[in-house]
């Protein structure tokens, strides 16, 4: 490439060789680090510093200016994340370098539907979104919930410096069993191996049955997951507490009338 | 008798800059009147669905339609100090009587008197002239914004974006986000405009950013369905081919320009800015314009990003709160301009501040 076109695609936001602001981790020290290292691609100085206030470790170097670049501590950074969760430009990725021989891990940011699952096979995209490779997602995690995604994706470790986003082509069907709080069968499968064997207790943990229906839409089909799982009728299971109210109210509402009784 | 509504501090703008101003002076004792044209106050920060750049005093990180409710809380948080009249527009100023006119829906016709005023009217988008450019599917990239992000309508399914700034930048990326593709965005200058990380994630979705190229021509008979768009030198003439991108959107983000009838109308000092993006008033370190009862924040004192117009609103609502005669911490107020001096800091920033510096007077004394 001559530097002419180098200059316009990095004139265009597409990174073309490593320079302050934007570098790879020591590669010997990277290689044998579980868990990997932060990269972080923001070679501009732009005011911004939510890498650095995310970072639970202080691996991202404070900033004497809010303008600087990112500098990253290595001996710091446990590749935990959350700054790719955080950073507004999408600019943070963790590569971990230990997952196999050939093979490595980068948790990246990602804000489009459909969500990938666990399991699914993903296009892995260059840094000028050409399709380079398949991977698979081992995790996926909402750090921040705030719908910000971090995707762990199993890529070819020959391509850690050019897969930098991912594609995700099939749309996993959901199956969704509790439609107020979006919990879907695999999770409440999940959750009844583990020990959670009645209403009550997966109520708790998902919230199950606390949304506008209140489990009229999926008590039914949980009570027969839960008999199927644990070989005993449904009958002669616990169906669990049905307290007031049936419908949710304006906790106001129900202030009101409190102090209302409290003057009779 | 006309009705006469009488106020301390009017606001005119409920966006970013309007809404800091308020909270600021309300903060320190002050009744606010806030007019907000649209239907809804919180202006530009209500369509951003994309993490704020910046600190964490200019809330980096949270997304701009929920800085808006955390301006509307603090408000709510000072009780009855603010008042904010919505689907209301401040339609002119008539020096003679001091009174500014406002229209509420198309019903109701009133003045109101205030002590001091803040204008926060943000600004307006800039357009291209090219043929066929009034055709169904040309849009401005706020309205793009509004009928995604607050309305939850698809414009389109495919979409040539023209401009990239960062306004071009983030609604392809939000249109993509929405399902809508990105055909190319195309930029006349040889390098984005917008910020670098901006521009990075929308290539790696596989985006073209067309440098050095242009819209030309929108095609279509009823409704668009195409752009034609063509190299340009550097003296921006067309060379080369043109080529015709199938599409039923073209979306500008061409920038923005101040929104200022009022400061005219107010008899305030003004200047043609080119880094500023259009005519500004002039200012003092306090953001009061050459009309002592008038102060300016935001967009409308020269375009630039929403983190610098809410620290500007804030300097503004706190100076006219002061000359309300209310009771100030002068530490605060120099804060406020260490804040913006950080936000000025980088590349983007050089420009801005050699704007200001044009419109910018030590002091109003005569």
């Amino acid at each position: 490439m001559s530097c002419c076109d180098k200059e316009k695609l990095f004139n265009s936001g597409v990174l073309v060789e490593h320079v302050e602001g934007a570098v790879l981790p020591p590669k010997d020290k990277w290689e044998a680090k579980k868990g990997g290292y932060v990269v972080i691609e923001c070679p501009k100085r732009i005011p911004c510093n939510p890498c650095f206030t995310s970072c639970p470790t202080g691996a991202v170097q404070p900033f004497e200016d809010i303008n600087d670049t990112p500098k990253i501590d290595y001996a710091k950074c446990t590749g935990c994340g959350i700054c790719v969760s955080r950073c507004p430009g999408l600019a943070c990725f963790v590569i971990d370098l230990t997952y196999a021989e050939d093979k490595a891990v980068i948790k990246l940011p990602y804000e489009l539907l459909p969500i990938p699952k666990k399991g699914q096979k993903v296009k892995c995209l260059n840094r000028i979104g050409e399709e380079v490779a398949e991977g698979e997602v081992i995790a996926v995690a909402e750090p921040s919930k705030d719908k910000t995604y971090v995707v762990s994706v199993v890529i070819p470790k020959a391509l850690v410096d050019d897969i930098r986003g991912i594609k995700v082509t099939e749309q996993c069907k959901a199956n969704v069993i509790c439609r107020c709080e979006e919990i879907e069968i695999d999770k409440i499968r999940e959750w009844i191996k583990r020990g959670y064997d009645t209403f009550d207790e997966l109520k708790r943990e998902l919230r199950v049955g606390m949304g506008p229906c209140q489990g009229r839409g999926c008590r039914d089909i949980i009570m027969r997951e839960i008999a199927m799982a644990t070989g005993q009728k449904v009958a002669d299971l616990q169906p669990g507490t049905m307290r007031p109210p049936v419908k949710p109210i304006k906790i106001s509402l129900l202030a009101e009338d409190f102090r209302e009784g409290e003057h009779r | 008798m006309s009705k006469t509504y009488e106020t301390d501090l009017l606001v005119i703008g409920g966006g970013a800059a309007g809404l800091c101003a308020a909270a600021e002076a309300a903060g320190a004792g002050a009744k606010v009147t806030v007019i907000e044209s649209d239907l809804h106050a919180g202006g530009q920060l209500v369509k951003q669905t994309h993490k704020f750049f910046g600190s964490r005093d200019e809330y980096a990180g949270t997304r701009g339609f929920k800085i808006a409710d955390i301006l509307l809380d603090e408000i709510k948080s000072l009780g009855d100090k603010v008042d904010i009249r919505c689907n209301s527009m401040v339609t002119g100023y008539y020096p003679e009587d001091g009174v500014f006119t406002v229209m509420k829906g198309e019903e109701d016709y009133y003045r109101v008197k205030a002590k001091k005023t803040v204008i926060a009217t943000g600004a307006q988008e800039k357009m291209l002239p090219f043929p066929n450019n009034d055709l169904p599917g040309v849009y401005g990239a706020g309205a793009v914004q509004t009928l995604m992000n607050v309305y939850g309508v698809v414009p389109g399914k495919k979409v040539v974006m023209v401009g990239a700034g960062n306004i071009g930048l983030i609604v392809s990326y939000q249109l993509t986000q929405a399902g809508v593709k990105v055909a190319a965005v195309v930029e006349a200058m040889p390098k984005i405009g917008g910020y670098w990380v901006h521009a990075a994630k929308i290539r790696r979705l596989g985006i073209p950013i067309l440098l050095r190229h242009t819209i030309t021509e929108a095609v279509g008979d009823k409704v668009l369905e195409g752009a034609v768009i063509s190299e340009i030198d550097d003296k921006f003439q067309p060379v080369g081919t043109p080529k015709k991108i199938d599409c039923d959107i073209i979306c500008m983000a061409v920038g923005l320009t101040p929104t200022t009838e009022l400061f005219w109308q107010a008899g305030c000092k003004m200047q043609f800015v080119p880094q500023l993006c259009g005519y500004v008033p002039f200012r003092d370190g306090t953001m009061r314009t050459s009309n002592p009862d008038i102060w300016v924040a935001g967009d409308a004192a020269g375009i630039e990003e929403a983190s610098a117009a809410m620290v500007e609103g804030r300097i503004a609502g706190f100076s006219a709160a002061k000359s309300l005669g209310l009771a100030l911490d002068a530490k605060k107020f120099d804060e406020y301009w260490a804040r913006l001096g950080h936000l000025r800091a980088g590349e983007v920033g050089e420009k801005i501040k050699a704007g200001i510096n044009q419109v910018k007077v030590d002091s109003w004394e005569a």
